[in-house]
């Protein structure tokens, strides 16, 4: 029959063997009093070695732990204060975690020793792990789709956006590059954490592609699948060539990862991203991780660089446009000299062209505005590029505006009556406006001459009179009108009435026309409806007498 | 009557203004830019009036006008510049100006009355 200390002490060592801890206790001397199996398993201690002390067994066990030295002293910390109640957490270098407690061993309120417990509790710990690095890519996706979407017209902005973000979420060096129309390869972004390394990239990466070719393994050139690739720096370095040694040397490449750039199925470029310190390869789940990220970034790279090509198209245009017109007006004015001359010419009476004198004058007076014509249009050109560039400037100067009207319709006297319409005038008299006389001119000249072009064989009623603080010109045509949704673009460049191609002109006069009067901090209305004509009117700002009003 | 010294860039503007002047019986002579004109000043009859186009190339209107004012016995000959519509010439100090597309009929009138 035990007694009973002997049936304690039994119990003691099956409740010991039965928890899932390891267990270890330590007298205050330092013997160990007690331990289980468990604690010998988890630190692959021989049995027996516990029995000399924990001394040699302290030391066989933080060798294998991730942090020796810290653990060492943290081990000796606790065996000094007795009364420490602690936990602790012990990283093993082969990946397992367990946490420590440690709390003193009473006998009748007197410490006698200290008792340790040490749970496994990798799985939580890696999950957590994991939970925190899935928590920071979302955060890093998240950011980067709002940074790349608030720079998206930006091409060069957008695609050093995703190559600092790659960079910065390894802590790595990123390269970003971009298929060209001649299936070439150019790096366009590139970006690394280590200042040094940016610089030295920055020396080599523009000058030469292979090495970035190298590391986007011409797998992904070719079938547009992600690359990861895990090498030793000195496999590395046997795949580059020379001129990269120095880069190898100082920044020895470990792995990288390269994923394509995919916009609707087809790839535009590729994002690689590249270890030069030393720690673990890039994984599967890195891989994954930067399709997403380049997923994201595809769509707004592509969209930066069809804003871009747009915008350059544009430029083009205008810049041919600007060119065209100066070229084509130059011939123009010795052109109307010549014809002048002829007319001179012809009536003088020097020479007799007997019956043909008259159908000649008439023939060149038709060429003369046939040119009038080209010059105008031309004009129009010039002055709509002038206003795209800025610099399409009104040089204001008080003026009667009341005589300004009365000129223009008068010149427009022949055309009017080609045209078959009939002139009606309101003209309130002495109305001074501070204007550029000739800008002026030329919008009653287009609003104008679109009567006589859409309105031909109708009356046409023009007026000007004072009207609150503005003066104010209009000019009704009994057209066929414009319909309502098509009046919303008829200032806009290159817009004309729906039905009037076949009536030519480059849809500009109107445009020009809000540009000039919007120049002079006026505004130009249009009122019509279908089969009632159309309504122009503009008004100007009166200002006061002597001193110029200032554009809007 | 004296000549008109017809200063003009354009080959195509210089030969009908030419033509023009002559049609009205005023000799012309005429020069490329306001160097040339300026270099067949001293060689040729004093000029009854000078038709001075503004925009040339090697010496344009402007300069030719700042030279020849350091020149007194020259600067009195009266200038008539040729200007593009819309141009800025309110400093010019010429004694008239036309704008182009020119009105022959009345240039023909203007030579007249100072080379008569």
């Amino acid at each position: 029959m035990p007694t009973a200390p002997e049936q304690s002490l039994e119990l003691l060592r099956a409740t010991l063997e039965a928890v899932e801890d390891a267990v270890l206790v330590i007298r205050r001397d330092g013997k160990v009093t007690g331990y289980n199996q468990r604690f010998l398993d988890l630190w692959r201690l021989p049995p027996g070695l516990l029995e000399a002390g924990y001394e040699e067994a302290l030391e066989l066990s933080v060798t294998q732990l991730k942090n020796p030295d810290g653990c060492r002293n943290r081990f000796r910390e606790i065996m000094e204060n007795p009364e420490l109640e602690c936990r602790d957490v012990l990283e093993f270098a082969d990946g397992r975690v367990f946490e420590r407690f440690g709390r003193p061993q009473r006998v009748g309120g007197e410490i006698t020793g200290r008792v340790f417990c040490y749970r496994d509790v990798s799985e939580r710990y890696h999950h957590e792990e994991e939970v925190q690095l899935l928590a920071c890519r979302a955060r890093v996706l998240a950011d980067a789709s709002r940074a790349i979407s608030e720079d998206r017209l930006d091409f060069d902005k957008v695609v050093m956006s995703v190559a600092r973000r790659a960079a910065e979420f390894y802590r790595d060096g990123s390269v970003v590059r971009m298929f060209t129309p001649g299936g070439a390869v150019r790096t366009v972004a590139f970006h690394h954490v280590d200042a040094e390394a940016l610089r030295v990239m920055g020396d080599l990466l523009p000058q030469d592609s292979e090495f970035i070719d190298l590391l986007a393994g011409p797998e992904l050139l070719r079938t547009g699948e992600p690359v990861l690739v895990a090498v030793t720096p000195a496999e590395a370095a046997a795949r580059l060539r020379p001129e990269f040694r120095p880069l190898l040397e100082r920044f020895p490449l470990h792995s990288w990862v390269s994923v394509p750039l995919r916009v609707a199925g087809e790839t535009i470029g590729l994002l690689t991203v590249f270890r030069y310190r030393e720690g673990p390869p890039y994984s599967s789940d890195d891989q994954a991780f930067l399709l997403d990220l380049a997923g994201r970034a595809a769509l707004a790279i592509d969209n930066a660089r069809l804003y871009g090509e747009a915008q350059r198209a544009v430029q083009i245009r205008e810049d041919f446009i600007s060119i065209a017109s100066h070229e084509l007006r130059t011939p123009l004015t010795p052109l109307r000299t010549q014809l002048e001359m002829l007319r001179l010419f012809l009536d003088s009476g020097e020479i007799d062209a007997g019956p043909f004198g008259e159908r000649l004058l008439a023939l060149l007076a038709d060429s003369d505005a046939q040119v009038s014509r080209l010059a105008a249009l031309v004009d129009d050109m010039l002055n709509v590029s002038r206003m795209r560039t800025g610099r399409f400037t009104v040089k204001k100067e008080w003026a009667n505006l009341s005589e300004l009207v009365h000129g223009v319709v008068r010149r427009w006297k022949n055309e009017l009556d080609l045209a078959g319409c009939q002139v009606h005038l309101a003209v309130e008299e002495g109305v001074q406006v501070a204007c550029d006389r000739l800008k002026l001119e030329q919008v009653l000249n287009n609003l104008i001459s679109n009567a006589c072009r859409y309105a031909p064989g109708k009356p046409v009623e023009v007026a000007l009179f004072r009207r609150g603080p503005a003066a104010r010109i209009e000019v009704h045509d009994h057209g066929p009108g414009i319909p309502e949704d098509t009046q919303r673009r008829m200032f806009q460049r290159f817009e004309r009435g729906e039905s009037s191609a076949r009536l030519g002109g480059l849809g500009l006069g109107l445009y020009i026309a809000r540009e000039i009067v919007e120049a002079h901090g006026g505004r130009i209305e249009l009122r019509s409806r279908p089969g009632e004509g159309a309504h122009f009117a503009v008004e100007l700002p009166l200002g006061a007498e002597g001193r110029l009003p200032v554009a809007a | 009557m004296r000549s008109v010294l017809l200063i003009e860039d354009d080959e195509s503007i210089r030969d009908t203004v030419k033509l023009a002047l002559e049609f009205g019986h005023i000799p012309v002579v005429a020069a490329g830019n306001g160097r040339e004109g300026l270099e067949l000043l001293p060689r040729i009859e004093r000029p009854g009036l000078i038709l001075l186009d503004m925009r040339m190339p090697v010496l344009d209107g402007w300069g030719f006008l700042e030279a020849l004012e350091k020149n007194p016995s020259l600067s009195r000959i009266p200038v008539v510049a040729m200007t593009a519509s819309g141009e800025k010439v309110d400093s010019v100090p010429v004694t008239e100006v036309v704008t182009k597309p020119l009105d022959l009929k009345a240039l023909l009138k203007v030579a007249n009355a100072y080379c008569a």
